[in-house]
């Protein structure tokens, strides 16, 4: 894979979505044939659970484990790469178009998103290529292996909202893996429920906003690691603050 | 942290000031590993950012990573424990810790931490950091601050925060620029005897191409005889002949690129582009590109006039 190659500004991403919407995302034959071979599982992968699943966050999460399992285990996938937008926006445009545009672009009799929202998916809005967004969803919610990862996404704590959270909302601060994912598994504690059910009533998905508010202040006054009870005990006063303990 | 209130005591200028009184300047060592040695890389400490180079324009921070150490030395630092002006309680333990964060990358290296002592004496401190190859490119920050390691027993009615893990102000911060200003050519090493000693490999397409090593790439050959004239362990080694080689592959690198961007006006090529980088060369060699025998003339000389020795 000439992965040097697989990189688009934002011009180039601009034209290249324009080309691609009169053409409705269809793709042409690629010029590099791992691409088009890595293209193609991508399509399977996607028709598969497309025939189980709606889309929605179930669909996501399981894309989310596929997606990021066929991507890690290559050489070419190197650490600089899984940040860069460049490469992102190349991924979108090239490589999987059709499958994003089928994500987001709705059903015959409803509305789907707008060109401009669309377009976010693709290159617009660097943290919501949805490429990227069902990598690092995978990486902040990695629990070692697949099986036990989608059995933490599938918790029913989590939804769409969970990863706008988790990799859209990042801050200035840039984020830990470690402090993130820590964050989710005391969001997805079932002894919670409860309690936030009661400060939150059915918009659970405030709970895990107002989580990553609070940690936005906390960590500019705070270093995780020398917390008492390390991260572990620095999440839990995150918790406990919003939920009033 | 100065700029804010945050209601508690927290290290002021005046006391930092005081803290690097009578003290060495931090200073900065940058280097990468090869074949087991570490080769120095120069950097521009302690300009904000600072650039790092490497005098024999082989390294890039992808293919060769990067190690830092940061040397830094304080006095006075009983003062951190002064009910007076100090920011925590006697018995409290302090530390310093060392953060890095890439913010393109979307990565934050856990803290390091050092225990400072309570002491007029003047310390010194080491704070190194390793980055593999292929992991960053584009910039990195690094901070250092005191933080509360363990609490103290409160002594005093207020002022004080002494929770643990605490950050009660900032000694220093710093970033490092990774991808430089683009004046060097990515550089990779093969071993083909029989083949030359270098070539220049240029595989864009369009000038607007990112700039990288697929794009350009400047291939050294150690399976040539002449390899030995390059390589800075062996006695035979030549800096004229490095630099040399860099000048003509920096000439054809821009004839080739002017070739190409024939006819196409361009005003502002895209950050990191080919195109871009082409013309930060021109720029800096001075070069008229107009008259092509005089581009690698002009880079010589820009190259000599850099070293001191151009007339």
């Amino acid at each position: 894979m000439n992965v040097g190659k697989m990189k688009l500004n934002f011009q180039q991403a601009n034209n290249r979505f324009e080309i691609l919407s009169k053409n409705g995302f269809a793709l042409n034959n690629l010029k590099e044939e791992d691409e088009s071979v890595l293209s193609e599982k991508i399509r399977q992968i996607f028709s598969d659970l497309k025939s189980k699943e709606r889309f929605g966050y179930s669909f996501d999460e399981r894309l989310s484990c596929k997606f990021h399992s066929l991507l890690k285990n290559n050489d070419w996938m190197k650490p600089y790469l899984e940040s860069s937008y460049d490469f992102w926006r190349y991924f979108a445009l090239n490589i999987m178009p059709r499958e994003i545009y089928e994500r987001f672009k709705g059903k015959d009799n409803e509305e789907g998103e707008t060109k401009e929202s669309i377009k976010s998916h693709f290159f617009s809005k660097p943290v919501r290529i949805y490429p990227f967004d069902l990598y690092w969803y995978y990486e902040i919610m990695n629990c070692g292996d697949e099986e036990k990862t989608l059995e933490f996404m599938n918790n029913d704590a989590f939804s769409s909202d969970t990863i706008v959270a988790l990799v859209e909302r990042t801050g200035p601060l840039s984020f830990r893996k470690d402090l993130f994912h820590e964050i989710a598994v005391k969001v997805a504690d079932p002894s919670l429920k409860e309690k936030i059910k009661n400060k939150f009533g059915n918009r659970k998905d405030n709970f895990l906003r107002t989580v990553m508010v609070e940690n936005s202040l906390k960590f500019l006054i705070y270093q995780p690691d020398l917390y008492d009870g390390g991260v572990e005990g620095y999440v839990s006063d995150l918790i406990r603050n919003v939920l009033g303990d | 942290m100065s700029n804010f209130d945050f209601g508690y005591r927290t290290l002021n200028d005046e006391l930092k000031k005081k803290l690097f009184s009578s003290t060495k300047a931090p200073s900065l060592d940058t280097y990468f590993n090869e074949d087991g040695k570490n080769v120095t890389l120069e950097n521009s400490f302690p300009d904000d950012p600072i650039n790092i180079s490497d005098k024999n324009s082989d390294w890039s921070p992808l293919t060769k990573g990067l190690n830092t150490k940061l040397k830094l030395s304080l006095n006075n630092l009983d003062l951190l424990w002064d009910a007076q002006e100090g920011v925590a309680y006697t018995d409290s333990k302090l530390g310093i810790s060392f953060t890095w964060v890439s913010r393109n990358a979307k990565q934050r290296g856990k803290a390091s931490i050092m225990e400072i002592k309570s002491s007029m004496e003047m310390q010194n401190f080491e704070f190194p950091t390793q980055f593999p190859p292929f992991v960053f490119n584009k910039e990195i920050d690094f901070s250092l601050d005191i933080v509360l390691l363990d609490k103290g027993t409160p002594n005093r009615e207020f002022g004080i925060n002494n929770n643990q893990g605490v950050i009660l102000g900032n000694l220093l911060n710093y970033r490092i620029l990774l991808s430089g200003n683009g004046s060097e050519f990515p550089c990779v090493y093969i071993n083909e005897p029989q083949k030359p000693l270098w070539s220049l490999k240029l595989g864009f397409e369009d000038v607007q191409d990112q700039f990288g090593y697929d794009t350009v790439c400047l291939c050294i050959n150690k399976g040539n005889n002449d390899y030995k004239y390059l390589d800075k362990g062996s006695s035979s080694f030549d800096s004229r002949l490095k630099s040399e080689i860099m000048a003509e592959a920096i000439s054809n690198f821009v004839i080739a690129v002017e070739e190409d961007a024939l006819g196409e006006s361009i005003e502002n090529p895209p950050e990191g582009s080919v195109l871009g980088v082409e013309r930060y060369m021109v720029k800096v060699h001075q070069l008229d590109v107009k008259r092509k025998e005089t581009i690698l003339p002009s880079i010589i000389q820009s190259f000599e006039k850099e070293r001191g020795i151009a007339k």
